[in-house]
Order: structure tokens, then sequence, then C-alpha cells
């Protein structure tokens, strides 16, 4: 399976939830199928895309949070899922782009990625949903219950390490502007006030 | 947080929250100051400021009680900065006035 069908597939259940990319790969892929503006695409903090989800679940509890990680990412702040179970935030769905390499800096391997359950390491942490997903069908088959299910929930989508990558995100938004373009679709979908009246 | 866990990631809130424009308010206690006596925490004493003004994060230190009704618009100035801003709270204050 590639990223790209994964995500093909979970584009048309995204409806009223809002999203967080982690850098690299998964945000290019994502922002490539749906051009969503109601998703933060991170720029740098590899690995903290995860508590940025996280917090952003907890502040608004009725609205569907993806995160859309990646393994190098999650590796990088393992102890996230600690505090996603700690949390359970319900509303929050955290699925990792598994391809078992650092595909942005041209395929390195992923430490120990022969043996790695990220899955197993959620569920040992606490989430009790998790999934490990290798198919499109699987995907397909998956999806209803992860949505469905009380989160917080943990999905691994495995997919092929791609030689290919864009060297730039293909989104020309710089740190402010992806800051203010999220917060806006924000509040015009939420009806919530992220800025003051002084813009900050 | 401490100040050994706020030195631990700066590396994240400046690739997040300083190129992001992203305000987060933390309040650390200060560590290894002139009334610590903890050896573990002298780096963390003798460099905290230097670090915090490498990055360019606004940070102010309170020391006594009276000082934390300041709280509030420390926050807003934090806000209004845009960026991480670092309320350190001193060892006395955390002590309660009491020797370390």
């Amino acid at each position: 399976m590639r990223t790209r069908e994964a995500f093909e597939i979970m584009a048309p259940h995204f409806g009223n939830a809002v999203a967080v990319c982690a850098l690299g790969m998964a945000a290019n892929e994502w922002w490539a199928v749906t051009r969503s503006e109601e998703t933060f695409y991170m720029h740098g903090a590899m690995g903290f895309a995860a508590s940025f989800a996280l917090g952003l679940a907890l502040s608004i509890p009725d609205t569907p949070v993806w995160m859309l990680n990646a393994d190098g990412s999650l590796c990088m702040n393992l102890g996230c899922l600690l505090t996603e179970a700690a949390q359970q935030a319900r509303n929050l769905r955290h699925f990792v782009v598994d391809n078992r390499v650092y595909q942005t800096v041209g395929g390195t391997p992923m430490v120990n990625h022969h043996y790695s359950d990220y899955a197993g390491i959620a569920r040992a942490a606490g989430i009790k949903d998790t999934w490990t997903l290798k198919t499109p069908e699987e995907v397909e088959r998956a999806l209803p219950s992860i949505l469905g299910n009380s989160g917080p929930s943990f999905a691994v989508l495995r997919v092929e390490a791609e030689s290919g990558f864009l060297g730039n995100p293909p989104m020309t938004y710089e740190g402010p502007e992806m800051k203010y373009r999220f917060g806006r679709a924000l509040e015009r979908k939420l009806g919530i006030t992220v800025f003051g009246p002084q813009g900050y | 947080m401490g100040a050994t866990g706020l030195l631990t990631c700066t590396g994240d809130i400046g690739t997040l929250n300083l190129r992001h424009h992203i305000p987060v308010f933390c309040i650390v206690s200060q560590r290894g100051s002139f009334d610590d006596h903890r050896v573990y925490q002298e780096i963390q004493g003798r460099r905290l400021h230097a670090v915090l003004q490498t990055f360019n994060y606004p940070f102010v230190v309170l020391d006594r009680e009276d000082d934390i009704a300041n709280i509030p618009e420390i926050y807003e100035a934090c806000r209004l900065h845009k960026r991480p801003y670092i309320t350190l709270l001193s060892r006395r204050l955390v002590k309660g006035g009491k020797p370390s």
C-alpha cells in the first residue's frame, strides 16, 4: 500500500474533523490529496505534532481530531503515547504512516524497523483501540470502526517506502501563515474565537 | 516544569512555537540559583538565563509571594509577544521562603 492510496481512502471520511500532520511525507501527501485548510501542517518540531494534536483534541472535545503522524516522528517522541493514554481524549484518532524509513532524507532505515510494533507499544501504553493496517482493503474495512469507536485510537498504516520525495512542502505557507490559516479555519468551522480583536 | 525540563525542550519550543509564532506560557522553577544548593542543578543555574537570551525568549523572575499576582499580566504579554514566554519562580518562592 502506498501512502497516497491510504489517504485517498481516508479523505472521504474526514467529515467534520480537523487534522494535524507531522512534517514530511505525511503532510505532503495529505495536502496533495485534500488541500485541506482545516489541517495544521507541521513544518518543524519533529515528533511534537502528536503533542500538539492531543492539546487540540482536549481543547475542542466535540470535534474529531485526526493526528497524521509518521514512524520517524513518532519515534522522536514515543512518550506522547503515555500522555495520550493518560488523557483519554475520546475525539483523538492517531494514525501513523509507517514506511520504516526516513523518506525525506533519502530513505535512511528506521532503527529497529524489523521488530518495532507501534500498535503494540501504544496498546502497552494504555491505548485500547489499536490497529495495524497493511492493505487498502484493510483500511477501507477498519475505518468505520476506528472513527466510530470512542477514542483515543491508534492506527498504523503500513505503507511502502517510496524513493521519490518532494524536497519542499507542496503548500507554500510559512510558519506564522500556517498558524493564522489554521486558526481562522477553526474559527469559521467551529464558531469559536481563536484570535482576539487585535489579531493575537 | 523545572529548569532542566525547559532546557531539554528548548529545541522543540523553538521549532514549533518560535517558528510558527505560537505563544506558550511556561512557569518554570528556577533551579541552581544562589539559594539552591543541589550540585546537580548548578549548570542549569549558571546557563539558563543565557540560553533563554540566545533564543530571544522573554522571561521574568518571580521572587516574592506578591509577584504571583502579576501572572495574568505576564500571560497576556505572552500572547502579545507570540512566542515562548518564561516565568521563572525563584527557589525561595517555591520553598515558601525556607532554605533549600
